[in-house]
């Protein structure tokens, strides 16, 4: 499979549940631990926008919802987007860097909500 | 105790019931909180104290104890008994003093994430499953503050006085 170059306009998809547990606070924001890598991932997992669907990369809208985030904010917070695509999707990233508290949150606060359907 | 006439109930009639505490969070749920310590049952004169935000944060927290690994649709573990354990007790031991809780959500590490909010000062509790905890406080969204709920407890309750 060949790697795409992740451009700054580029979105960058991230489910996030909102049933058992719910996710989403009550302003609307997802809480700042769904933007953390856990230990086993070598960055924030991601779906590249223009490499897939909203209806896809949800998975299940009965379980998620979609966040976007623009690439060029997680460079301009000194993360690397690399594409990495995995069985079953090819549109899958990986927001590589230095995961602190207070960037997970930061990253959280500018993801937007990715209305599906 | 607090303790609902059905989960009284539903302990006798259990022949594992060893005398584990029941709490009512809502009039028509019950849950039992397995993590208690002797310094974080609730007694009836705690448990009414506590605001509804706090109930609501204990009713997520107790939810979380449910999840399996993957929850979050990538490779999240369930919050770790020591984290809810701590989250809960922050919540018992600080009940006087009528803290905003706002959310709580796990963390995809075991953690137990509690966050606080009043107008534009926000606090995040991060419970970690080795017993340690992260305490970050912002206003209007820029970090003023970043170290241990146990090293900054007087800032924290401050913060929000």
């Amino acid at each position: 499979m060949v790697n795409v170059v992740i451009e700054p306009d580029d979105q960058l998809l991230r489910r996030v549940p909102f049933l058992n547990p719910d996710f989403i606070k009550p302003d609307g924001t997802p809480a700042s631990s769904a933007f953390t890598p856990d230990k086993n991932e070598d960055g924030l997992s991601v779906d590249i926008e223009k490499l897939t669907t909203p209806e896809k990369s949800i998975i299940s809208v009965q379980i998620f919802r979609l966040f976007s985030l623009r690439a060029s904010m997680t460079t301009e917070l000194g993360f690397e987007n690399v594409h990495d695509p995995i069985t079953d999707n090819y549109a899958h990233a990986l927001i590589k860097g230095k995961f602190t508290r207070s960037i997970s949150r930061k990253l959280a606060q500018s993801a937007i909500r990715v209305n599906i359907g | 105790m607090q303790v609902l006439q059905k989960s009284k109930q539903v302990a006798r009639k259990s022949s594992a019931y060893t005398g584990t505490t029941y709490l009512s969070i809502q009039p028509c749920e019950w849950f039992q909180f397995s993590y208690f310590t002797a310094s974080t049952i609730f007694s009836d004169n705690l448990y009414n104290f506590l605001d509804e935000s706090a109930r609501d944060v204990l009713l997520r927290i107790n939810k979380m104890q449910k999840l399996k690994t993957g929850w979050n649709g990538y490779g999240a573990i369930p919050p770790s008994e020591i984290s809810v354990k701590n989250a809960i007790g922050f919540v018992s031991e600080n009940a006087k003093h009528r803290i905003p809780y706002y959310f709580a959500a796990p963390g995809v590490n075991g953690e137990v994430l509690l966050e606080i909010k009043s107008d534009d000062k926000v606090a995040e509790i991060y419970f970690n499953p080795d017993h340690s905890s992260e305490l970050l406080l912002y206003k209007n969204e820029e970090l003023v503050l970043e170290g241990t709920i146990e090293e900054n407890r007087i800032e924290f309750l401050s913060f929000f006085s």
